[in-house]
């Protein structure tokens, strides 16, 4: 599966979505991540998936994968799937300060 | 070019002066290992007639270290048949010394700059020789088949950020709860054997550690987890710090609470941090 059939598998579970820019960049790189993405995208789909707790108005699933990759679906609070991230740790990192589960803002 | 064949070169530029090196070119080489600026002609020179001759005295050389203990036999004599077809300061690591079936084989060859892709089931991951310090390369070199010495290298251990920590808690739970690939877990038993009982345990080591948590039952694998979290916790950061962290992180957990249709992670969590936060206070009274 390449990078725009993924794209497209993923569009296919969770309607309208948006990619971060290095999404392509990373798919490429991970091995089997149709394997490994796939099924647990559906399971984040039909709600089986626990959310990272957040005081945002938004919940938060994340996978890791490989060492040092990560996955992260974002979803606004009863409504669509709205972001699809993928990407290394310094990546997640600054992800994670935005999303308000890193320091400063994640205990205010 | 392989450092160490250099480096050879340069500390017995008499024997190879001017047979195989001439005085020139062992001046240039020099500035290449000090990382001194070449000049165009000299980087000219490095990469046409140098960098060839450097090449094949690696040939010559067939030096192996085999660092860990039970590596299937056959896969050191593959790995070491890939480590000279490299023909650069590389270390084969993973399952594929451990293991009777595995993915992939996993490369790291030392270089200037990081990236990583595969080709087939090779997994090339190129690293800075300043990367080999770090703990999860450094438990990757303490099993592995290597083409250069690993004794003098130390291992660079830097506390994490109490809050990094607990979302890599918060994950290993959820993947423990969903009963998904857990691979979160292989993370806190690395941080705690590397913080509490101050030994970087080597790839292998952890594998059997991480299957040995992963046969459990969902409550023992929780109970686990629960218990080498709080000695990190405890054992990382002050008293002081850990439980105003905590009290502040609890009351926004407890508000949030609702937000979610399912909350089973979250009661977890509640419970154990109010446990730590709990034994920090007792600790400062």
């Amino acid at each position: 599966m390449n990078v725009e059939e993924l794209k497209l598998e993923l569009k296919k579970i969770f309607g309208e979505v948006i990619f971060n820019k290095e999404f392509n960049k990373y798919a490429i790189t991970i091995k089997n991540l149709d394997v490994n993405l796939i099924p647990w995208c559906m399971k984040v789909k039909n709600e089986e998936i626990l959310a990272i707790p957040t005081k945002r108005d938004v919940i938060i699933f994340i996978k890791k994968i490989g060492s040092s990759n990560r996955c992260i679906i974002i979803k606004i609070v009863n409504g669509e799937f709205k972001e699809i991230h993928l990407g290394n740790h310094r990546y997640y990192d600054k992800l994670r300060n935005k999303l308000g589960i890193k320091k400063g803002s994640r205990n205010c | 070019m392989h450092q160490n064949i250099c480096k050879v070169v340069i500390k017995n530029k008499n024997k190879f002066i001017p047979n195989l090196f001439t005085v020139r070119q062992i001046n240039i080489l020099n500035k290449y290992i000090k990382k001194k600026k070449l000049t165009q002609t000299e980087k000219t020179y490095l990469y046409s007639t140098i960098k060839k001759k450097i090449d094949a005295l690696v040939i010559l050389r067939e030096e192996y270290y085999i660092n860990g203990q039970n590596i299937i036999k056959k896969r050191v004599k593959k790995a070491k048949t890939i480590l000279k077809d490299l023909n650069r300061n590389a270390f084969i690591s993973g399952s594929f010394l451990y293991s009777r079936k595995y993915n992939d084989i996993d490369i790291y060859i030392i270089s200037n700059k990081r990236k990583d892709y595969f080709k087939g089931n090779k997994h090339f991951m190129f690293i800075t020789e300043k990367d080999l310090a770090k703990p999860i390369f450094y438990s990757a070199l303490q099993y592995s088949v290597a083409n250069f010495n690993i004794e003098d290298i130390k291992p660079l251990i830097k506390r994490p950020e109490s809050e990094d920590l607990i979302l890599d808690y918060e994950q290993a739970i959820i993947e423990i709860l969903n009963n998904d690939d857990q691979k979160m877990i292989r993370s806190i038993l690395f941080d705690y054997y590397m913080y509490v009982k101050k030994i970087v345990l080597d790839s292998f080591t952890i594998y059997k550690k991480y299957k040995k948590i992963k046969k459990m039952k969902q409550k023992n694998k929780i109970d686990v987890i629960n218990k080498m979290v709080k000695s990190l916790l405890l054992k990382l950061y002050s008293k002081r710090y850990m439980y105003y962290e905590l009290l502040i992180f609890l009351k926004k957990l407890k508000k949030t609470i609702n937000k979610y249709k399912r909350n089973e992670n979250i009661l977890i969590y509640i419970d154990l941090l109010t446990e730590v936060k709990d034994e920090c206070r007792r600790a400062q009274t």
